[in-house]
């Protein structure tokens, strides 16, 4: 079970005088189960590729394969293919639009078909897994602060219970608590659901901490692909592409010149302060 | 009086039914007093709904007091016959840099600005010109804006808010969708305009190591002012932040929690090159 990308190019223009190659020849596999942080500069081609995993967009050349079938095949079903890998845009909350909390996470279960009784339990539990609770559920969208109509957002995906779950960005513009609410709850269906977790992101903290895999694109391509830990050590190739590293990696760096023996390829705040205090003169 | 001035400012929100009687109303500034002086750089920081987005539209005359007084450059912002001449005085940039690009070609976007204050055509020229070089964005005078990244049309923002000649930028969450290298040539371009051009900045952010060069931070829960100080001084009260949903910039933590295991550094560590000294005094 996975998705595989075989020879992906897609190429925006095409045919005119502004055609250019948003992605470039990208074949990779992303297995059940794994966390992975998708990392690139704007215009990098990181939308543009997870928008192929669900077949939003249809690449020119190569093909897309979930779960072992061709998804461009002729009796592919999209449709099905689009319950199973869910895809949370950047600010997905401006897509609510039902007038209660509980009508909007509702709607894509009921779109599938499904009884009355399995819409109203994917429902409940959705929100339940974001940590919206019972007294919100009858409340409009509109009353509620800009993490909570988030989460909204997330369980009306959540709802349709998807295989894979792409995460578009979802933290930007929230307040480190919220931001930090929401990665938890994502950590926390992938460990108790085993879901697949797709993370596009701009912080180079938060896939550090998260991701068990990073995908780093550039121009198109997928240019790094591992560990965390053995990718920021090359802190220097990424800030090239218009990236960074996590501030602790930094840190780290900066010890290791000074002449402390650290670990440079720590990310963890917690990790670092143990390999730190191992190496200087501490009061108690 | 300094630059921008609030006395005992409040802000209510209030919701109407379809009689219009008054169905909620929602204070979301609460007795706020605040005196900055020209040439300061000013961060505020809360969570989402602390007030602080009510408060910058304030400053810029978008919004008006429901109680209390704000003075922009010395002019009371409720005074109708201001509001043009509030707007000039303090530019506004918001988050989404898509939604403030009015033009087809950066230098029109730029000098949309001074043309609707009616400035001679000539000095519009200039302006942009000398704008567009203030944030280093003058080779791409000629470019569509389609065809910038997120940071450089953020910096064709400023350059617009600029043309107009403000003596204060408001910058509401500028870098909020920006990646890592688009969000340090805003931080850039903002702090060089403040030490270099006097602009009077306040900065809009979620990014706590955003604010680390700022004189002075500003939290804001409920509506109100809770703490302020210079930055080491706020970034020292590692509990106290929390408790208002925020954090400090990772080195500052990673610092704190060196000092809780026994190592000997000080407060209110705000960067890497100032942790690496502290630690390499106790190897």
């Amino acid at each position: 079970m996975s998705i595989v990308l075989d020879k992906v190019s897609h190429i925006y223009d095409l045919g005119t005088a502004n055609e250019r190659f948003a992605l470039k020849d990208i074949s990779l596999q992303i297995k059940d189960g794994e966390f992975i942080g998708l990392i690139g500069h704007t215009g990098s081609g990181k939308s543009t590729l997870v928008q192929h995993l669900n077949g939003l967009l249809k690449a020119n050349y190569g093909t897309v394969y979930y779960n072992g079938e061709d998804i461009y095949a002729k009796d592919y079903s999209m449709k099905k293919l689009r319950q199973k890998v869910g895809l949370v845009f950047q600010y997905p909350e401006h897509q609510l639009f039902e007038t209660t909390v509980i009508k909007d996470v509702k709607f894509g279960p009921k779109n599938m078909g499904l009884p009355q009784l399995e819409v109203d339990m994917r429902a409940f539990e959705a929100l339940k897994q974001v940590g919206i609770g019972d007294d919100l559920l009858d409340a409009s969208p509109f009353e509620l602060s800009g993490g909570q109509r988030r989460r909204v957002a997330i369980a009306g995906i959540l709802a349709m219970q998807p295989e894979v779950l792409i995460l578009d960005e979802p933290t930007a513009g929230l307040d480190p608590k919220g931001r930090e609410e929401i990665l938890e709850q994502i950590a926390r269906l992938h460990k108790e659901r085993n879901i697949t977790i797709i993370l596009v992101s701009h912080s180079m903290e938060d896939v550090a901490k998260y991701a068990q895999r990073l995908l780093v694109m550039n121009r198109g391509r997928v240019v790094l692909d591992g560990a965390p830990q053995d990718i920021f050590p090359h802190y220097e190739e990424i800030e090239k592409i218009g990236l960074a590293a996590p501030q602790i990696t930094y840190v780290m760096q900066s010890l290791k010149e000074a002449g402390l023996p650290v670990d440079t390829s720590i990310t963890d705040l917690e990790q670092a302060v143990e390999n730190i205090c191992r190496y200087t003169k501490n009061v108690n | 009086m300094g630059i921008i001035q609030a006395e005992n400012l409040v802000h209510e929100y209030i919701r109407r039914d379809e009689d219009g009687n008054v169905e909620e109303i929602n204070r979301a500034l609460d007795d706020i007093n605040i005196d900055i002086q020209a040439g300061q750089f000013i961060a505020i920081l809360g969570h989402n709904g602390s007030g602080k987005s009510t408060l910058a539209k304030h400053l810029n005359a978008i919004l008006m007091p429901t109680e209390g007084t704000l003075w922009v450059d010395g002019m009371d912002t409720l005074d109708r016959e201001n509001i043009w001449k509030v707007r000039q005085s303090a530019g506004m940039v918001f988050q989404n840099p898509d939604n403030q690009i009015v033009a087809n070609v950066v230098e029109e976007d730029v000098g949309f600005g001074p043309e609707n204050l009616g400035v001679p055509t000539e000095d519009i020229w200039k302006r942009v010109e000398e704008c567009l070089k203030d944030v280093r964005m003058y080779e791409f005078r000629k470019a569509s804006p389609n065809h910038l990244s997120g940071g450089q049309k953020q910096r064709v923002a400023i350059a617009g808010i600029l043309a107009m000649h403000p003596k204060c930028i408001v910058l509401d969450e500028p870098t909020a969708m920006l990646d890592p290298v688009g969000r340090k040539e805003v931080i850039k371009t903002i702090t060089r305009l403040n030490k270099e051009e006097n602009i009077t900045v306040i900065l809009i952010t979620h990014y706590m190591e955003e604010v680390v060069n700022a004189d002075a931070v500003l939290v804001m829960d409920k509506g109100r002012i809770v703490m302020q100080g210079t930055p080491k001084e706020v970034f020292s009260k590692v509990d106290k932040l929390k408790e208002y949903r925020l954090t400090v910039p990772e080195v500052t933590l990673l610092a704190h929690k060196l000092r809780q295991k026994g190592v000997p550094v000080s407060k209110g560590i705000l960067t890497t090159e100032q942790l690496v000294e502290e630690i390499k005094k106790v190897m």
